[in-house]
């Protein structure tokens, strides 16, 4: 994995389009304020990203903890690299693509480190649905339903729930990692496909098939708690 | 050979659950974005499949609230003051 070289933060950032999360807004003065080492402009930057730039590392990393360092080396890369920024993007996603860089470092450390299957590297490739789940070949309608779905019953409350929230997140950090991190740049994030292909050097079809693998699988995970939760 | 019947056009509740993301973003093709419509018309059990997706999605965004993590780390408060002593 290539180093956080700001040639390459800016080449890569400049590739990501605007979003909610790596929206510009206000970055001339706000980079001006970095450069003078304005704290309060800082910490108001550091207190409205922080959060979210965590869940990024988190889905390269497999610890909260490491997640926490990765944010704070972003940082420091940010306050001692903001001269070099040129504009070619926006701040918010240069500062993405640091962060990425400085995640994929700690992966690849995490992974040398890791004796076997902790970090769910494999690939998980299989149905998004349990074959058992459709009539087969010789039944009256062979891949259709053969009870359909379980009803998810009132989901918007249930699934708001503090508990279901806990087991959604456990189950989005069970994800294989090139899932969590699609998954988590997605459909927590809300960045936009374009900006997860280029953060994470996908191509659009391997980015949806992983998105729609992480997703099927939360899916399951989620109609098991719900079918737990109800018995 | 079995001369092709109407049917075969149709998909199958097995390959529309491979397809529902695909379908999400806009990436099907036109003829099987358009089985995969019609098969959501008539299939009430793949309509709930992809509501279940869709719940799945609106609860991801919903992990979007966690707390800022902790406070700026000595070092960065070392480089910004560093900053503020070049800058005067």
């Amino acid at each position: 994995m290539a180093g956080c070289s700001p040639s390459r933060s800016e080449a890569l950032a400049s590739r990501v389009g605007s979003n909610r999360a790596c929206r510009s807004s206000g970055d001339a003065a706000l980079v001006e304020a970095l450069r003078s080492g304005d704290e309060d402009a800082f910490r108001e930057l550091f207190q409205r990203k922080s959060g979210l730039m965590k869940r990024i590392a988190r889905g390269f990393v497999a610890s909260d903890a490491v997640a926490e360092e990765i944010v704070q080396e972003t940082w420091l890369a940010v306050v001692n690299g903001i001269d070099r920024f040129e504009s070619r993007s926006s701040l918010n996603t240069w500062i993405s693509s640091i962060l990425i860089n400085q995640a994929r470092k700690h992966g690849v450390r995490e992974r040398r480190s890791t004796p076997f299957g902790g970090l769910g590297s494999h690939t998980g490739d299989g149905p998004s649905v349990d074959a058992d789940q459709f009539e087969k070949e010789g039944d009256a309608w062979p891949g259709h339903w053969a009870m359909g779905p379980r009803p998810w019953h009132s989901p918007e409350r249930r699934l708001l729930s503090l508990e279901a929230r806990e087991h959604l997140r456990h189950a989005l950090g069970q994800l294989p990692e090139r899932q969590r991190q699609v998954v988590g740049l997605r459909d927590v994030e809300g960045c936009s496909a374009e900006e997860v292909c280029s953060l994470l050097d996908l191509s659009e079809e391997n980015q949806r098939v992983l998105l729609h693998r992480g997703r099927s699988r939360l899916r399951a995970s989620l109609d098991r708690y719900l079918a737990e939760e109800a018995a | 050979m079995t001369a092709p019947r109407e049917h075969v056009e149709e998909i199958s509740c097995q390959e529309f659950v491979e397809l529902v993301t695909d379908y999400f973003e806009g990436a099907l093709g036109p003829r099987t974005q358009n089985r995969v419509e019609e098969h959501l018309v008539m299939c009430h059990y793949c309509e709930t499949y992809a509501e279940q997706i869709r719940a799945t999605m609106r609860a991801l965004r919903a992990l979007d609230d966690e707390p800022p993590a902790g406070e700026p780390s000595p070092a960065i408060l070392a480089a910004l003051r560093r900053r503020r002593e070049d800058s005067r």
